[in-house]
């Protein structure tokens, strides 16, 4: 039940209009029901695997919780943390794989292994370190790992953040108007812009990719947007859903194409799992490295970068775009002085407009390896953006606008074009727009508008997947 | 006691960020200056740990939220 369906707005109301029928007790086991219905509709094995998970990750952290041994403490710890690394690891290296009847393509798109075992290891350290001043129930536990909006994609939750708010739940009337415009500005996001630009990506990087530097660049660019579009409208479908149920859940993104520099990029991009990177992997590793000041820095950056690769998948091209990032990161901490006096010398605005594009373009790309197919194709693309004579084609017409026009009919160009503005007008404005929708009044305007886009210039042949729910 | 570890922190801080203007009060929190982020993070708690002569754990690392906190953190280190 992908979130882009009539079944699965359907499916939410259901379970929003019965949870006010509910006493606000009862609403957590009416919110474990809904999300384990919401799983095992889509594939039972999946439910039984996340039943199994979710018992044996709360047993062990009761032995941690009830151990006086410190040894037999550690045990157990790192026993939950290397099962869940083990799910996570075997589930992904066995990837579109079946056996027999179980099969594990099916739970590895539904249950999204990778964001869901991230949180289980959050709640293991997080019970271990004694970072958590309550003590959580197996009903708790069990929502907080399949808690049905968040578990295809994240927010990544972390336990001292999500627990709490369902011991003592939100007033959900004053968050559903919040809640519901918030999930009609992530259709549009998903149906009218990502969904759009998706078949021009897939005609370019995967069926005919161009030899001409600037198509290539221009395609890499929408690819960006293209998966900003999806990803966050994803991200807003289900904050909205959650603020529905009365919980809120963690932003994922602040508008990062905007951002002036790849750590300012890194604040504002999947929120949620920077987070996670940071407090698990990154502050822990630096932390114990720190006498060694900047080497130390870059040592658990590059560390940090390459276990977020892997995460994304077994692929070079992941790897790749991992260590691109974090080359990008060592240079800005290395130049940093250098950067600071060159913006006292220009103009601020020059400054941001220069910094802004410069950031754009080198998350494009980076994103050229975490999209295309095989790392051939990623060194294809990039020799032709690189190679001068390879840049500017001959014949525009040919080369760039039919390539963008997957194809070159007037009428797709025609499309094209309506796509670009639909873009532009969101790049410009959903900043704006976010501000609107976070007032508690129900905009009759904001409502139409969306709605008509939607009708008018959606996409609803495919019902494409939601380009995160793979990993 | 705990202001003069402002002020000290504070001097610290400037000569950190290479940055002058910073006013430390107890609600700072990172956001509120720029550079302190994740990366620079550790390196400012090094930093400090090496002009207080103390060692922080990890685990007080995590829990700072405000310069209030850090401040009562390496009061009580200081105090033993």
């Amino acid at each position: 039940m992908p979130f882009n369906t009539i079944e699965y707005i359907a499916f939410l109301l259901l379970i929003v209009g019965t949870s006010f029928l509910l006493k606000k007790n009862q609403i957590n086991y009416l919110l474990i029901l809904s999300s384990s219905l919401f799983i095992g509709l889509y594939n039972i094995e999946a439910l039984l695997f996340l039943f199994l998970s979710v018992c044996v990750t709360y047993l062990l952290n009761r032995k941690i919780e009830n151990c006086n041994k410190d040894k037999l403490k550690k045990l157990y710890y790192r026993s939950g943390i290397f099962i869940n690394i083990f799910f996570l690891i075997s589930l992904k290296f066995i990837e579109k794989k079946s056996f027999g009847t179980f099969n594990t393509e099916s739970i590895l798109v539904f249950i999204g292994i990778s964001f869901y075992s991230l949180q289980n290891i959050a709640f293991l350290t997080d019970s271990y370190f004694k970072r958590l001043k309550f003590k959580t129930t197996f009903l708790e536990f069990s929502l907080y790992a399949v808690f049905f909006p968040k578990i295809l994609a994240g927010p990544i939750e972390f336990p001292k953040e999500f627990i709490p708010q369902i011991q003592s739940l939100n007033d959900r009337k004053q968050l559903l108007i919040e809640g519901s415009q918030r999930i009609l500005l992530g259709l549009v996001k998903k149906i009218v812009i990502a969904d759009r630009l998706a078949e021009l990506v897939h005609y370019n990087f995967d069926l005919e990719t161009s030899g001409f530097g600037v198509t290539n660049l221009v395609v890499a660019a929408i690819f960006t947007f293209q998966l900003y579009f999806d990803f966050s409208g994803y991200t807003d479908i289900a904050i909205g859903s959650s603020k529905m149920l009365g919980i809120d859940l963690k932003e994922n993104f602040q508008f990062p194409l905007g951002s002036k520099s790849i750590t300012d990029f890194w604040r504002k991009w999947h929120i949620s799992l920077t987070s996670w990177l940071t407090n698990y992997i990154f502050y822990p590793l630096s932390f114990r490295m720190r006498k060694w000041n900047k080497i130390g820095v870059i040592i658990a950056i590059i560390i940090t970068f390459l276990i977020s690769g892997i995460w994304h998948g077994f692929a070079l091209t992941f790897l790749m775009y991992a260590l691109l990032h974090s080359l990008y990161l060592i240079i800005e901490i290395i130049t940093q002085n250098q950067r600071e006096k060159f913006k006292q010398l220009i103009p601020n605005t020059i400054h941001t407009i220069i910094s802004t594009l410069i950031t754009f373009n080198l998350v494009s790309l980076s994103l050229i390896f975490f999209r295309s197919e095989s790392l051939n194709k990623a060194i294809f693309i990039l020799k032709s953006i690189f190679d001068y004579k390879q840049f500017f084609p001959p014949n525009w017409e040919r080369d760039f606008f039919a390539k963008l026009a997957t194809g070159g009919e007037l009428d797709i160009l025609f499309n094209f074009f309506v796509t670009s503005i639909l873009l532009l007008f969101m790049l410009f404005l959903e900043k704006k727009i976010r501000t609107i929708i976070q007032k508690n009044n129900f905009n009759w305007f904001y409502f139409t508008i969306c709605i008509l886009v939607i009708l008018m210039f959606g996409v609803f042949k495919s019902r494409d997947q939601f380009i995160y729910s793979q990993f | 006691m705990s202001e003069n570890i402002l002020e000290e922190l504070q001097t610290v801080f400037k000569q950190f960020f290479k940055n002058d203007l910073i006013i430390l009060k107890n609600e700072t929190v990172a956001d509120d200056i720029e550079y302190w982020d994740s990366l620079t993070h550790i390196e400012l708690i090094n930093t400090i740990e090496k002009q207080f002569n103390i060692t922080f754990t990890f685990n007080e690392v995590l829990s700072f939220e405000t310069v209030g906190e850090m401040i009562i953190c390496i009061q009580n280190h200081l105090q033993g």
